[in-house]
């Protein structure tokens, strides 16, 4: 008798529903009573083949023909290889599809507007495109086609536009205003989303298109608007063309704006308004902008927005603008997620003329948004103890927090007293810097089992990342990151902009028992620790860390192993570790060496890698 | 009332009883409010269906998960076709004792209504069949192929592709 008649029907396809429905195919195979149930409507309702490599078009053609028209939700998205002909046999089979993914899969425009045109209840669909104009004039002649545009709430436009070289003579780079986008058909569009290439190299579009609305009415239920790589100059045109589109309707009420990277120099007024008067916003990105270009001098950036969850600062340039944290924090009180990566916002400028960590606006901040739970404060370098110090406490006030960002060195915090069995730091890289002891953080975790009620003692453990830990258990996600890189800036007076250069942190180093302290998060899925040049000493021992099923950390560490000066004894548990060539490479690098443990699970083992390990270390 | 911790007690298959601490016991979904009146009464809930040895699992897994925050109903990290969330340790607590244990585990999850344990077991299932050719899944899990040859060939002719 096999395990599975036990299981009532019920169980069987709650199993089922954490399996593609490639997988699902081949379960069919097995036995009478699987063959039944992968064709089960709670199964087939969500039908995912993306991602199912091993699906032929004969296979998406049999896929319970009986199960097509139960079909609520079909992902083909980044199936490349299915014939165009299969798709729409299959698109016209699920006649109550209401989502249809097809980003990723070459069509002509053609047969888009024929698959658009059969599927009368269609609300979300994503598709890639190589020539809008094209696809404007067929949905134009397509009435069909016009009738589920119509319908339609989210659209998701991927931009593949045939490219040319920039050396090719014969780029025209034009701009389309004459016939109406397929864009105005929407009547009840609430999100719209572009998605660009992420890298285009030294190629730009042959044809660029802005979408000419004239129904601009048509789009008031427009919401969302969003564009992920802003470096695509045809996701671009198209993006900012419709957001200028809608800027000019009245009671426009958007949710999300997000990206709309730089490209406003010249309209700034009509930004400036077209910001302020959004209070109903939740998620915002102005990331890699200088903000003056957008924002005027005397204009309150984020007047008060009550809804704002989402704020997305990333590398942005500040000065002359009137936002600052202690902004954030009176504006945006019920911020959920803030992202300050490298961002200038970090900073204010003290009577010295030095730029300094705006410590006073950062606790503002924490105490005024106690729902903050994601941060991203990397790029961010404090190399000052009383400040560090003041980080720390106020991060560990936000008892919520799931997820943060930043630089080691955000973290080192003296300790007045040291331990006796401390007292030898490693030696370290010196870098130049003076001389400085680490936080002893085993100390911290003794401190969180013992009972000790002395509260001077307390406080003296609970110092740093440990604090942190202690105080926010709910972390699901950390990231240390020593980023080092120096962009290149053209100084004024200067004609020629330095060079970019690689130059970690000094500061950023962490010891072994920080690293350990990170495991009291029992909740942690992904951890990144990068670039961190470490002055770990002795012992480092890595159990279990994290929840994920696989090593996600694997490849930092193996990128700190050479910088590991003092580790002597290493141990790793976790379960699918591989024992490649790299590991065993990156951990012969590790000089000081004595002893090493890896226990692994469903894990393997490249025998050769490892004696090429133990000949390097003996 | 004369005990700080309420317990309750649950006989099993075996005829063994077991003391359960309310707060462990909280995990039983829609059996909590039958369990809640049970507290006064000295006389056991007898479950014939779950045996000792998957009880006592049940009560290590409940206790290591006691504390866990209940997921938020729209936590946009839940995603429901998604094997990755598994920890370590629930994978390895759930795998030690090989397959029959985890469908035992499995039924009894449902039984008691516990939808967490339920949750991550079925995943754990899941991610043992992905993977594998139809002949592999008959083999590890001990399935009997019930198909007559005509019907295999016509489950094959329709699903050629998946043959190489």
């Amino acid at each position: 008798m096999d395990n599975f008649q036990v299981l009532p029907d019920d169980i069987i396809l709650l199993i089922f529903s954490h399996l593609s429905s490639g997988r699902l195919c081949f379960l069919s195979k097995v036995n009478k009573r699987f063959q039944r149930l992968v064709q089960d409507r709670s199964l087939v309702r969500l039908s995912k083949f993306e991602e199912c490599y091993n699906i032929t078009d004969d296979m998406l053609l049999n896929y319970g023909a009986n199960s097509y028209p139960h079909v609520e939700c079909l992902n083909l998205a980044n199936c490349y290889w299915f014939k165009s002909r299969s798709i729409e046999w299959v698109t016209s089979k699920c006649k109550q599809l209401t989502e249809l993914y097809l980003v990723g899969i070459n069509l002509t425009s053609k047969k888009i507007c024929k698959i658009l045109g059969s599927l009368p209840k269609l609300e979300k669909f994503s598709f890639t495109t190589q020539n809008i104009h094209e696809f404007d004039e067929e949905v134009n002649s397509v009435t069909e086609a016009q009738r589920t545009i119509g319908n339609l709430k989210h659209i998701t436009i991927h931009f593949e536009v045939q490219e040319s070289t920039r050396t090719d003579v014969a780029i025209s780079v034009e701009i389309i205003h004459k016939i109406s986008s397929f864009f105005e058909h929407c009547n009840k569009l609430e999100s719209l989303h572009v998605l660009g290439q992420p890298n285009i190299g030294g190629r730009i579009p042959r044809l660029l298109v802005q979408p000419n609305v004239v129904k601009l009415e048509n789009l008031s239920h427009l919401q969302h608007l969003s564009l992920n790589c802003a470096i695509d100059a045809a996701a671009r045109m198209f993006y900012y063309g419709a957001l200028f589109s809608i800027a000019k309707l009245k009671n426009l009420q958007l949710k999300t704006i997000l990206n709309p990277s730089a490209n406003f120099e010249n309209q700034s007024q009509f930004c400036s308004s077209f910001w302020q008067s959004h209070r109903s916003l939740e998620n915002l990105d102005l990331s890699n902008i200088c903000l003056h270009k957008i924002f005027t001098e005397d204009c309150d950036v984020l007047e008060v927005k009550p809804h704002l969850q989402y704020l997305n600062l990333a590398n942005t340039h500040v000065q002359g603008v009137n936002i600052s944290l202690t902004s954030i924090a009176s504006s945006c009180p019920n911020i959920h997620s803030l992202n300050l990566m490298s961002s200038k916002l970090m900073n204010k400028w003290t009577i010295l003329g030095r730029e300094e960590f705006d410590v006073n606006g950062f606790g503002a901040l924490v105490r005024s948004c106690n729902q903050l739970s994601h941060i991203n404060l990397s790029g961010i370098h404090v190399h000052c103890h009383n400040i560090t110090s003041e980080i720390c406490r106020c991060l560990s006030q936000l008892k919520g927090l799931k997820s943060l960002s930043l630089s080691p060195c955000c973290l080192h915090v003296e300790h007045q007293k040291e331990s006796g069995a401390q007292k030898r730091p490693a030696e370290g890289p010196s870098h130049g810097s003076k001389k400085r002891r680490l936080a002893a953080s085993t100390n911290v975790l003794q401190a969180s089992t013992s009972t000790s009620a002395n509260s001077d003692s307390e406080e003296k453990w609970t110092k740093g990342l440990g604090l942190i830990v202690k105080s926010c258990p709910k972390v699901t996600k950390f990231e240390l990151i020593n980023g080092g890189l120096k962009q290149t800036v053209i100084q004024s007076g200067k004609s020629k902009p330095a060079p970019s250069e690689y130059k970690p942190c000094s500061e950023s180093f962490m010891t072994a028992d920080t690293l350990l302290c990170i495991s009291g998060w029992k909740h942690l899925r992904f951890l990144q620790l990068a670039g961190i040049h470490s002055a770990i000493s002795g012992q480092l021992h890595l159990a279990y860390l994290g929840l994920t099923a696989h090593c996600m950390y694997i490849n930092q560490l193996c990128q700190a192993f050479p910088y590991m000066e003092a580790l002597k004894d290493f141990r790793l548990e976790h379960s699918y570790l591989s024992i490649d060539k790299t590991f065993c490479t990156s951990l012969s690098k590790c000089k000081t060496l004595e002893r090493f443990c890896v226990v692994s699970k469903n894990g393997s083992i490249d025998s050769s890698a490892v004696e090429y390990l133990m000949e390097k270390v003996i | 009332m004369n005990k700080i911790v309420p317990q309750i007690k649950l006989e099993t298959y075996e005829k063994e009883v077991f003391e359960i601490d309310l707060d462990i016991a909280k995990k039983f979904g829609k059996l909590v409010p039958v369990l809640q009146e049970l507290l006064n009464d000295d006389k056991p809930l007898t479950i014939k269906t779950i045996n000792s040895g998957t009880l006592k699992k049940i009560i290590t897994w409940c206790t290591y998960h006691k504390d866990d925050p209940l997921p938020p109903e729209d936590d946009d990290n839940k995603m429901k076709h998604s094997t990755e969330e598994v920890s370590s340790w629930d994978d390895k607590f759930l795998q030690e004792d090989g397959q029959a244990a985890l469908f035992d585990l499995i039924s009894a999850a449902h039984t008691l209504d516990i939808d967490g344990l339920l949750d991550v077991a079925c995943k754990v299932v899941a991610t043992m069949i992905k993977g594998k050719a139809p002949e592999e899944i008959r083999k590890v899990f001990n399935i009997k192929n019930d198909f007559t040859q005509q019907e295999e060939d016509q489950v094959r002719k329709e699903n050629d592709w998946c043959e190489d």
